[in-house]
């Protein structure tokens, strides 16, 4: 264990610092459709014109490949300057694709889409859950039959997070007829505006549209645009699902840390009072977890299943954060503001990207190493 | 930069060799027929004097590598007067008692711990004391035993017997300023629950695992399963940051005293959270006094009421620390 700082990176925090101070977009992002893909792909422009896009990716595709603390040290920034939240349309082209391209793809692949990505030239989605198969995702039954050099692909995709406003689509599916469970699945690079494709938005909870369904119908896509193997797309979708917050982790995390110090600011609990020991709490939760990314950050060989640990006291720290603004603020969480917002919003978190019972189960079976149960 | 929370290799070898000791002389069924566990193993480890200096008779390591050492004693329930000769020893080198340090440090000197309540103090582990060890808000106190004829009840846990006395009734044998001394009190508490939460996590991940019922391990119903991953989740968060509070508690950063007080908040909540599950997975077996899980109960309120409980809003939570200034 150990504990360094050193003159660089004092400096590399300086200097992040001040940038963000001076371009952070003082206004609030808009939650859904074309306002909200253009303000995000302008945020994005912004940090890649300065070169803060894609810190740690590698240099050949436009980032600038700094070690993984040099990363915390700019997300704990980004937090700190109240910057637009990393889960925004960007999310998926930024935390998802590109590490899957960057670590899969071919490099015809990453020179066409990486550059794009980064510049933010163009929005991606993700398209794996299915109407019949969420939490059970290797049944899924999208088919992609091979013809000639193309997949020509029937079927539906939900809750394609901004699917109505992306170019690109990362989709799994049976690409071997007859396949069953994780085997026969390709990961394909599906262009968004392909002949065939319908997408109907739908509402959520929270008053917003940010997420759809997706019909394909014949939809042809080029077998260049499989990402890996032909129907090996379960173990690419396998190598980037830890991505899927682990980089971003920290951010979302100190995010956190600045509502709690908000909500204590709003509340003033009485010291001793019940409301003071359970924003108390919260706090010695939240940095709890930033404990946690930290060593998980660090751990060599980094343990597989870390990510499900960080991932669920996450999405529980935010509900229970969410919960006491709800109490605190009484009636004003009746209507619209950033606050009651949030709170509806934050339903998504135990749900989203494998639901906190998959999570647990994960837990048990894979760290604990707990007997599978049931049917699965 | 780096805050590494992952373990050197030294630490592994001092973990290795503490694990030894304890498993052959510290077993848990050692306290079916309670008696004092020995000092004098824990003393020839080096355990009291661990991150004392050399040049004072201590063995020279880091304050995380004692945190671990606690959390080893944790696991095994050892005596609550280890904790309080590890503190004692420091009370007495910052009072300038030297010669008393060096008989804390060897064993020599047993150390109850004082658990303040208003007036009256409670003392664990009273049995063959010379004196006993408390502290609270930045301070720590040493108080001779030698004349005091104290009772010596026994606890609610067999294994841990206990003192009762008016506070005025012990004399000071010296009480130092010290917020460091203090807060490294409260983490080491944190330590031994931690430990508590691992053994407990541990014992229930193992009998879920073999215990059948409907044909098949409990462990593989997820209402049993979902249990063990909290226990582990909490365990894990507490693991956590239990190590950031001991590195920035040794390396004097301004934020320690709210990371130790998380780090302490965070650790009794896994003990007692842990301790009680564990109960519940071990079924009829784990209401008897058969089954070790009780003691852990018993032990985690013990060390639970050693630890004073933080007003964690009382001090500035850090956003991103490390900030040298
Ligand atoms: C805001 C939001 C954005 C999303 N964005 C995307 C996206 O961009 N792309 C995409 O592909 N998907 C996306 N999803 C879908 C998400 O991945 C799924 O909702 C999730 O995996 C759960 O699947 P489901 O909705 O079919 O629920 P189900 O799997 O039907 O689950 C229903 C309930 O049953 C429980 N359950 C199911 N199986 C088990 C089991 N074995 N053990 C215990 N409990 C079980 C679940 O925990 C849940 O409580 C998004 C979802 C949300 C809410």
């Amino acid at each position: 264990m150990q504990l360094d700082l050193t003159e660089a990176d004092l400096a590399f925090r300086r200097s992040a610092r001040e940038w963000l101070a001076a371009n952070t977009p003082g206004e609030p992002a808009p939650h859904d459709g074309i306002a909200a893909r253009e303000f995000a792909l302008d945020w994005l422009r912004r940090r890649h014109a300065a070169g803060w896009a894609g810190i740690g990716w590698p240099e050949a595709y436009g980032g600038r490949e700094l070690p993984p603390e040099r990363l915390v040290i700019w997300y704990e920034e980004y937090a700190r300057a109240r910057a637009p939240s990393l889960l925004d349309p960007t999310f998926v082209s930024l935390n998802h694709a590109g590490p899957t391209l960057i670590a899969c793809g071919t490099p015809e692949q990453k020179a066409f889409h990486l550059p794009r990505i980064l510049s933010g030239a163009v929005l991606w989605c993700q398209g794996f859950s299915e109407p019949e198969s969420g939490s059970d995702l290797a049944s899924l039954r999208t088919s992609a039959a091979v013809d000639g050099d193309e997949l020509v692909i029937n079927g539906q995709k939900i809750w394609s997070s901004y699917a109505d406003i992306a170019e690109y689509q990362e989709l799994l599916v049976r690409s071997e007829p007859g396949s069953q469970r994780h085997r026969g699945l390709s990961w394909v690079i599906c262009d968004m505006r392909s002949p065939g494709i319908t997408v109907r938005p739908i509402r959520n909870m929270a008053g917003e549209t940010h997420f759809a369904e997706v019909f394909y119908d014949n939809v042809r896509v080029p077998l260049s645009n499989v990402v890996g193997a032909l129907h090996d797309g379960w173990n690419v979708a396998m190598t980037t699902l830890g991505f899927e917050r682990k980089t971003a982790a920290m951010g979302l995390q100190l995010a956190l840390s600045v509502k709690i110090e908000e909500l204590i600011a709003l509340a003033r609990p009485r010291p001793g009072s019940a409301l003071a020991e359970r924003l108390g709490d919260l706090r010695a939760q939240a940095a709890g977890l930033r404990a946690l990314t930290w060593r998980t950050q660090f751990r060599a060989p980094a343990t597989a299943f870390d990510g499900s640990l960080v991932r669920l006291v996450f999405a529980e720290l935010s509900q229970q954060i969410h919960r006491a603004a709800m109490d605190i603020l009484g009636p004003d969480m009746l209507a619209h503001g950033p606050w009651s917002h949030a709170y509806l919003e934050a339903y998504s978190e135990t749900i989203a990207g494998g639901t906190a019972e998959i999570q647990r189960n994960i837990i048990g079976e894979r760290i604990l190493g707990l007997p599978r149960g049931g049917a699965r | 930069m780096t805050i590494d929370l992952n373990l050197s290799e030294d630490q592994r070898q001092i973990l290795d060799a503490a694990r030894n000791l304890l498993e052959a002389r510290f077993p848990i069924d050692r306290l079916r027929n309670p008696g004092a566990d020995p000092m004098e193993d824990i003393a020839a480890f080096g355990a009291l004097g661990l991150a004392l200096p050399e040049e004072a008779g201590g063995s020279g390591f880091g304050v995380t590598d004692e945190v671990l050492l606690h959390v080893e004693f944790g696991r095994h329930l050892v005596t609550p007067a280890a904790l309080a000769g590890a503190i004692a020893a420091r009370a007495a080198r910052e009072l300038g008692l030297a010669s008393l340090m060096q008989r804390i440090i060897a064993g020599d000197a047993r150390v109850a711990l004082a658990l303040r309540n208003g007036d009256d103090l409670t003392l664990l582990a009273p049995g063959g004391a010379a004196l006993a060890v408390s502290w609270g808000a930045g301070s720590a106190s040493l108080l001779d035993l030698s004349g005091a004829g104290l009772s010596d009840e026994q606890s609610i846990d067999d294994s841990l017997r206990l003192a009762r006395s008016p506070a005025d009734a012990l004399p000071f044998l010296g009480s130092v300023h010290s917020p460091n001394l203090a807060l490294l009190a409260e983490l080491l508490v944190a330590a031994q629950l931690l430990g508590m939460a691992e053994a407990t996590r541990d014992m229930a991940v193992g009998y879920a695992g073999v215990r059948q019922q409907f044909g098949q391990p409990i462990g593989a119903f997820q209402a049993v399963k979902h249990h063990c991953a909290n226990m582990a989740i909490a365990t894990e968060i507490a693991s956590a940051q239990l190590s950031m509070a001991a590195l920035v508690l040794g390396n004097e950063q301004p934020d320690a005293a709210f990371q130790v007080a998380s780090a302490g908040h965070l650790a009794q909540r896994a003990a007692l959270g842990n301790a009680r599950l564990n109960i519940q997975i071990h079924g009829g077996f784990g209401f008897s006094a058969e089954c070790d899980a009780h003691l852990f109960l018993k032990r985690a309120h013990a060390f639970r009421l050693a630890g004073t409980r933080a007003d964690l809003l009382a001090h500035t939570a850090p956003l991103t620390h490390l900030t040298r200034s």
